[in-house]
This record gives structure tokens, C-alpha cells and sequence, in this order.
């Protein structure tokens, strides 16, 4: 669980995130995104393995929020949907920081995973 | 009633504040679920049900953490009154000591007294830990609650003729009571462990505190109701006078009657030596944590 805004926390103490989380932070890396966008992004991305709901998706960008890794980029309406406006959310520099600290590390894991050849040298 | 009425209605299982900020959004997100799923469906409702039964309690739990001061207004008190305890405690083993100096001190009897100044050191020390906030400050109370687990086996070794409860109420409670308030960040064994201890201790208390009434020793004797009745009125207001032999191997308590009781009960002895286990506690342990409770 990501704990609340600590001045001068290096992104490393914010590891491990959990699965939620990072994914969470992977979808607004491609830029600012509303919750539905969001969610859609995550079950696109896991093709279907995460499915966030509403409460865990709020839930995990309440926390993110209160940790200062990501912001709110303000409310507009949907060019694609249209219809009711809705609040933004974007990463911040250090929200930025900790997904790559994650990305490495996960990495590492997967690199360390190969060596003893618990998986292929190419992703199947 | 619509879907989204229903959905309205669940979010009620989630903190007010956060209704507030996310609540809208919630509805709206619901609303796009919705259009894209077969509302009638067993598996959306499912879905639906299985985030909010397991994103609301945590979002209550951390709505409650973040707003609840009480608790740690009372972890101050508890360990500013445990810091006072353990004062007591070195200042009643000094007093002891000093008062048993003119007999002669039994290796069981230093044991005792080094064993009472360890154990109030130990809380003294915990509490001052907790005072500070100190980032360290849980390891000082993780070795009070270790040490105490150590007396106590120790006190049943060098002591075995003191009861458990005695040694329960005199090394254990307010240790376990501090562990306890001082609550852990996150559920662990640590945690529960301490709760446990807690509860433990604290119901042994009052059969301890019971066990330790002067006037529960009269119901051996063989006088009538009136007689005990009158003997446990006096008893009330007499403490059993402790005095420490050098033939014996233990401390005993020695009840001594004024002469009225002695004329007005001519079936009792003239003294009457009791072995209450508790009377064998060493008394500086007891004797602050007896007011708190009779």
C-alpha cells in the first residue's frame, strides 16, 4: 500500500507497488487520463487479468494522490464519450520515478528468473 | 429501483469523505460499466459487490486511522502513567531494600528485588520510547514485552511458591497493556500477540485483586457468620503486617489482631499466619497496582 507524502522519500521506499498500482501508474504514462479510461486501459493492457472496479480504482488514486505520485489535470468533457464532464489525472515527476524504479526492478526479477530458466530468452 | 440507485445505496459502505471527492465519479464510472455490461447479469453484480466488500472496509479503516486522535491521546497517557509506574516501582524496591537490610537478605529475596527494579527499568524505559516517537521507538517496547515473558519464567523458577496470577498481574500486565496501546501500524503476529497477552492479563486481575482481600483469609477459621462479618469489617481496615524471618525460606504475611478483636474472638489464635499466594509477591510489584483496582 502506498503510505502517505513523506518530504525527501526516495522512490525506492515507496517499493514494492502492488499490482493495481503500477498498473495504474503504466496507463497515465501515456499522458492525462479520467477514471473510465483509466480502468479500460488496465484490462487492456492485462488483457483482462486485472479488472479494477470503481472502489479499488478511487481507492488506489486517493492514496497516489495523498503520496504526491499522482495529480489532478483539472475537469473537461470527454471528446470521445462526450457527455458529463470528468476530473483528469496525470503522473507527477515523482510518480514518474517510482513506475521506472518499479519497471527495474521488476526486470531485475524477470532477468534473474531467466538465468535459472524458469522462463525463455524471449517472452512466448 | 434502477441499478444506479442500488449502486448509490453501496456506496454508503464507504467513508463520508471519501463519498465525497470520488463519489460522483464513482456513479459516472458505474454508469460506463453499465452501457458496456449485461446489467442483469449474476457476474456483474458479483463484480460489483466483490470491490465494494473489499475496498470499503480498507478505505473506512484508513478514514478512521487518519482521523482518530483519541487513540493517540490515550497512548500519551499510557505511557506517561507506565513512565510513573515504573518510577514507583524503583522507589518501592529502594524502600524494601532498605527496610530489609536490617535482617538478614536471602538469595531469593535480592533476586526478588533485582528482578522488580529490571522489570519497572524495562517499562520506564518503554515508555519514554513511546513519549519521543523516536523512529526506534518500537524495539524498546518489543524487548519490554520479551523481558517480561523472561521474568516471568524466571519468577516461576526462583518462586514457585508464588501464584500465577501474582506473577501475571506483578511482570506482565503493564507491559502487555503499553505493547498494546501502542498500536502497530500494520496487522502482524507482533500485534496480535500483544492483544492476546492483554487480554490474558487483564482478566487475571481482579482474581488476583480478589485473592489478595485480608478478610478472605477469615473464612477458614471456625467462627460464626456474625464473627466473620465483624472480622472482615476490621480486616478492611488493617493491612496484614509482613514480616520477614530468617528461618523460614520464604516471606510470610502475619495477620496481628488488636487486642479488642482478641477479647471479642476467643476462638481465634492470638496470631494467625497467612499463606495467601499473593501475600508472597514481592510488595513494591503489588502494592502500586492495588490501589487501581480495589
Amino acid at each position: 500500500m502506498v503510505t502517505k507524502r513523506r518530504a525527501g522519500r526516495k522512490p525506492e521506499a515507496y517499493l514494492p507497488l502492488p499490482p493495481a498500482t503500477f498498473h495504474i501508474l503504466l496507463a497515465l504514462a501515456d499522458g492525462e487520463l479520467h477514471g473510465y479510461a483509466i480502468m479500460k486501459g488496465v484490462a487492456a493492457r492485462s488483457e483482462g487479468g486485472v479488472r479494477l472496479g470503481p472502489g479499488t480504482l478511487y481507492g488506489a488514486l486517493k492514496r497516489l494522490l495523498d503520496a504526491g505520485l499522482v495529480e489532478q489535470g483539472g475537469e473537461r468533457t470527454d471528446p470521445e464519450r462526450g457527455d458529463e464532464r470528468r476530473r483528469y489525472y496525470r503522473l507527477t515527476p515523482l510518480g514518474l520515478s517510482v513506475a521506472r524504479a518499479e519497471a527495474r526492478r521488476l526486470d531485475a526479477l524477470v532477468r534473474a528468473a531467466r538465468r535459472k530458466k524458469l522462463i525463455g530468452e524471449r517472452p512466448a | 429501483m434502477s441499478a444506479e440507485r442500488f449502486y448509490r445505496l453501496l456506496l454508503r459502505a464507504y467513508p463520508p469523505e471519501f463519498r465525497a471527492d470520488y463519489g460522483g465519479e464513482m456513479v459516472l464510472l458505474f454508469r460506463d460499466q453499465c452501457r458496456e455490461s449485461d446489467v442483469r447479469s449474476l457476474g456483474f453484480w458479483a463484480r460489483v459487490l466483490c470491490d465494494v466488500a473489499r475496498s470499503a472496509p480498507t478505505l473506512r479503516m484508513e478514514a478512521w486511522r487518519a482521523n482518530n486522535r483519541t487513540m493517540e491521546v490515550t497512548m500519551k497517557v499510557a505511557a506517561i502513567l507506565t513512565g510513573l509506574l515504573g518510577v514507583f516501582g524503583i522507589a518501592n524496591a529502594a524502600v524494601e531494600w532498605v527496610a530489609g537490610s536490617k535482617g538478614v537478605n536471602e538469595g531469593t529475596y535480592v533476586l526478588a528485588v533485582v528482578l522488580g527494579v529490571f522489570a519497572s527499568v524495562l517499562l520506564l524505559g518503554a515508555a519514554v520510547a513511546i513519549l519521543l516517537q523516536t523512529r526506534w521507538g518500537r524495539q524498546p517496547a518489543r524487548l519490554a514485552l520479551v523481558a517480561s515473558v523472561v521474568l516471568f519464567v524466571a519468577a516461576r523458577l526462583l518462586f514457585p511458591w508464588m501464584s500465577y496470577f501474582s506473577q501475571l498481574v506483578g511482570f506482565g500486565l503493564p507491559v502487555a497493556l503499553l505493547i498494546a496501546l501502542y498500536r502497530p501500524s500494520k496487522p502482524s503476529t507482533f500485534g496480535a500477540a500483544s492483544i492476546v497477552l492483554l487480554l490474558v492479563f487483564g482478566l487475571s486481575v481482579p482474581a488476583a485483586v480478589a485473592q489478595a482481600k485480608p478478610g478472605d483469609t477469615v473464612k477458614d477459621l471456625p467462627l460464626t457468620d456474625a464473627q466473620r462479618q465483624s472480622l472482615r469489617v476490621r480486616a478492611a481496615t488493617q493491612r496484614p503486617t509482613t514480616i520477614r524471618s530468617p528461618a523460614t525460606s520464604a516471606r510470610t504475611a502475619m495477620i496481628v489482631p488488636s487486642p479488642e478483636k482478641r477479647r471479642s474472638i476467643k476462638l481465634m489464635r492470638p496470631v494467625k499466619t497467612s499463606q495467601i499466594p499473593s501475600s508472597s509477591v514481592p510488595r513494591f510489584l503489588f502494592s502500586f497496582m492495588e490501589p487501581l483496582f480495589l
